[in-house]
């Protein structure tokens, strides 16, 4: 009887907060994606107390296109990727070849970030790839979140748990934590700077740090970002890579 | 006769102009003649010594040895007749470096095919011409005269039907010259040597018994002596 | 003949000078063809050596399908070992299997990506002989969680025995795990491509890291009978077979380019040096027009005198050649006992190739009679004009030549 009280306890707030950790899931997936969306972005890289900015220019069309060129540095100037579904392709102009990127080249940082393209890719798919509860709520810059534990559904997830912090007012998972399956946190994920553009509220700056390497971090800021925009079907074509 | 020219002209391009250097001759050399062809440079005789002596072929006219016409051998059966039946003495000498002066002498009979006794023949012939000391020497080693002997022996040994010596002694001093002229005077009236050879100095068409004059390639004049 | 002969050497060292200094370039030819061969002949030897005693010995199995470009081990590509294969694998001799995969070591603000080498340390001493690496520390300790490490990544991560690392792998289903290891040893397997990015732990270790359960990427076999047997028996059950030598084939036929680009070299050398040829026998038949001259009034066929001149330059050849074949010959012995040590170089550039980094040539009489035989032929061949036209000369102006 008692352990059935104390069942309770545990189960009553989360039915209090009458919200389920699929809803949010649900809400915050469809909050990172957008009919269409063009955005200029600095992305600045961290490593081995070397600094690396990189500058690209996007665009995206719903939850599955997304077409990015880099703009500076000039060694880089020039290369594009395309993602489209579960397929990436990148362009490299030094060797004037589009190239799909498949398999274990996924697993690698983007431009040595400690983004890798797997993490780009999987980033608006947690409904399908996650369970959890709702471990609690906390406040975040006056702001109130849901702490949600996620744990993945297959030994497939590349992250088998996660802890997320969603923004209750806007569902903007505003902080992460990625653990190995080990349980070691290998990297946090933050995104803050919350601007109010066309009537959704976006974050302008991430922030990845790797829990492994010390000192290893990195920064992307959104310099503008436009929704609703006219694209037109080619930026999302591997003709648009080679043009 | 061993050898003789008939009709025997000599024509050289040069350049766009020929010269002639032989018009015609009619000359002819018996066996144990001591004959010198005579005249100034560019009279002709080094050009009829060259055909009497097979080393080259006249542009017209016939070269006889030992009654065959020339004309009807190859480049190689002329090469074994002066092999076999011509001995060569130059003005330069024209030894092989590189062999000692018995292989000098060694070598003519080599070409000539002699395969018996030829050390023996080699050591000989050294010796006739007075170089019994000098056989294993080299031509450096040796002095002008002594390589003309060297020669001398080179020509001798393989007993040629003729000798011939284009100007022998015009690279030596007097004496020298005069001891080979006497060296090849006495092999001549000794053995019986053929000698034809070809000279501009009073002194040595002295020698001649029998002197043949040129002059712009044609025959000028002929002297026997006794 | 032989006078012949005896006359064109006594030329030839009479101009000792120049037939010297006109030789250098055929005894440099020969030379380095035969070092070359045989620094590439060590280098196909090597290549064997490196994956005979470092991953494949006689025979490598790896799962149908799986890369053997020795670039990417994809831990999703690995299989079960099949009972038939497994008993078939008793039958044919001492046998091991590994787990490859790729993974990323960090310590402090230092990472680097890396391929574990998960092993059984049961039978790998049956197919490898360890004594013959170089290990400094211990080998991994089973049931610890130990690592030993290749030594060129020791040297570049800076890491000593004792060190505590972070290694981060994921699983074979593709779940993302790292874990901490204390590092044993550091091990010298003298196979540049696994000391410089190689990460060596128990296939028991290995499991809780990457889950395992019991997938393997390579199969070594030390057959006790015919390798080509055992490649045959050990085929067709999801596996697929190679002999050691055909598992280096691709680094073998880089080797055949390599020694093609010798052979470019070689051959220009040998240009450069029949030129020097054809000019000294040009040389020597100007000098010696009254030479000539004489030995044609004096009756020597032409052909003979054509002879001696493509004799002297042929002995020259054949001279310069036995320098050369010596030179390069004894080079090529005693680099054979001796090796060439790469280390510092390999370090240097961080070459990744399954190659040791210690190249002992390989001597052999083929390389020194061929290339003996191309400089002579080169010789003969660069004297063949000069000694025709000293045969075509006249003998009536030649005998009056200064």
């Amino acid at each position: 009887m008692r352990n059935f009280i104390l069942a309770c306890l545990l189960v009553l707030p989360s039915v209090a907060q009458a919200v389920t950790v699929d809803e949010v899931l649900a809400k915050v997936d469809s909050n990172l994606t957008y009919d269409t969306r063009e955005s200029s972005l600095t992305m600045t890289v961290v490593k081995s107390g070397r600094t690396k900015t990189y500058k690209m220019h996007s665009y995206g069309r719903g939850q599955e296109e997304m077409a990015m060129e880099y703009l500076e540095p000039a060694r880089d100037k020039g290369t594009k990727m395309l993602k489209k579904t579960d397929e990436l392709w990148m362009w490299l102009p030094s060797v004037e070849k589009t190239q799909k990127i498949s398999g274990h080249m996924l697993r690698q940082g983007l431009m040595g970030s400690d983004m890798s393209y797997e993490d780009l890719m999987e980033s608006s798919r947690w409904r399908d790839m996650y369970g959890g509860t709702v471990a609690g709520e906390e406040t975040i810059d006056g702001h109130k979140v849901w702490k949600i534990d996620l744990t993945a559904k297959d030994t497939t997830v590349s992250y088998p748990k996660r802890v997320i912090w969603v923004d209750q007012s806007n569902y903007i998972p505003v902080k992460q934590e990625l653990y190995a399956l080990s349980g070691m946190l290998l990297k946090s994920w933050t995104m803050t700077d919350v601007r109010l553009i066309e009537g959704k509220e976006f974050p302008m700056k991430m922030v990845i740090t790797d829990k492994l390497q010390a000192g290893s971090t990195t920064e992307i800021t959104f310099d503008s970002v436009t929704f609703k925009v006219a694209l037109q079907d080619e930026v999302f074509s591997t003709r648009w890579l080679e043009r | 006769m061993i050898c003789q020219l008939i009709g025997a002209t000599k024509v050289y391009p040069m350049g766009d102009l020929t010269v002639v250097a032989l018009r015609g001759i009619d000359v002819g050399v018996e066996s144990g003649e001591f004959t010198a062809f005579a005249g100034p440079s560019g009279s002709g005789k080094s050009t009829a010594l060259n055909l009497i002596g097979c080393l080259d072929r006249p542009t017209e006219g016939r070269v006889m040895v030992d009654g065959r016409d020339v004309a009807t051998l190859t480049d190689g059966a002329l090469g074994e007749l002066r092999a076999k039946r011509i001995g060569f003495i130059f003005q330069s000498f024209n030894l092989i470096p590189v062999l000692t002066a018995a292989e000098n002498v060694d070598l003519a009979l080599r070409l000539a095919g002699v395969t018996e006794n030829r050390a023996a023949r080699v050591e000989k012939s050294l010796v006739d011409v007075g170089l019994k000391d000098l056989l294993h020497r080299r031509p450096a080693q040796l002095s002008g005269g002594q390589q003309q002997r060297v020669a001398i022996a080179r020509a001798l040994v393989k007993n040629p039907a003729i000798i011939i010596a284009d100007e022998p002694t015009a690279n030596l001093d007097s004496s020298n010259g005069e001891a080979i002229l006497d060296l090849m005077r006495e092999m001549n009236e000794r053995d019986g040597v053929t000698f034809l050879f070809s000279t501009h100095d009073p002194m040595v068409m002295g020698r001649a018994r029998r002197v043949v004059r040129l002059k712009d390639g044609a025959i000028v004049g002929e002297e026997r002596r006794a | 003949m032989i006078f012949l002969i005896g006359l064109a050497a006594r030329n030839l060292a009479r101009n000792l000078r120049r037939t010297v200094i006109t030789s250098v370039a055929v005894v440099a030819g020969v030379a380095i063809m035969v070092l070359g061969w045989g620094l590439v002949d060590g280098l196909d030897d090597n290549v064997l050596r490196a994956a005979r005693t470092t991953y494949a010995s006689e025979v490598i199995l790896r799962p149908d399908g799986y890369p053997d470009d020795g670039m990417r081990y994809p831990l999703d590509e690995a299989a079960l070992i099949p009972d038939s294969l497994r008993s078939e694998l008793d039958k044919t001799g001492a046998w091991t299997a590994r787990t490859v995969f790729p993974g990323r070591i960090v310590r402090g603000s230092e990472s680097q990506h890396i391929s574990v080498w998960a092993y059984d340390s049961a039978t790998e001493t049956q197919v490898f002989d360890r004594d013959g690496w170089k290990v400094t520390g211990a080998w991994p300790a089973p049931g610890k969680t130990e690592i030993a490490l290749g030594s060129g990544l020791a040297r570049l991560m800076e890491l000593k025995v004792g060190d505590e690392v972070v290694i981060e792998g994921r699983t074979r289903d593709g779940a993302i795990n790292a874990l901490g290891y204390t590092v044993a040893g550091i091990v010298r397997v003298d196979n540049s491509s696994i000391d410089a990015l190689g990460v060596w732990m128990e296939a028991a270790t290995a499991q809780d890291l990457a889950q395992l359960n019991g997938v393997r990427t390579h199969i070594a076999v030390a057959p006790k009978g015919s390798v080509a047997a055992a490649k045959t028996e050990l085929s067709g059950m999801g596996w697929t077979a190679l002999t050691v030598s055909e598992e280096c084939d691709d680094l073998i036929a880089m080797n055949r380019i390599r020694r093609k680009s010798i052979g470019t070299v070689v051959v220009m050398i040998m240009l450069i040096a029949a030129t020097g040829i054809a000019n000294t026998v040009i040389m020597a038949t100007f000098e010696r027009i009254r030479e000539i001259g004489t030995l044609l009034a004096l009756g020597m066929p032409r052909a003979d005198v054509r002879a001696l001149f493509l004799l002297e330059g042929g002995i020259m050849g054949l001279a310069a050649g036995i320098l050369g074949a010596a030179i390069g010959g004894s080079a090529v012995l005693y680099w054979q006992r001796h090796g060439i040590d790469l280390s510092q170089q390999v370090d240097e550039v961080g070459a990744n190739i399954a190659m040791s980094t210690m190249v002992y040539t390989h001597f052999s009489w083929l390389p020194l009679l061929l290339s003996l035989t191309f400089g002579v032929a080169i010789a003969v061949g660069a004297s063949l004009w000069p000694a025709t036209q000293a045969s075509r000369i006249v003998p009536a102006d030649a005998v009056k030549a200064d």
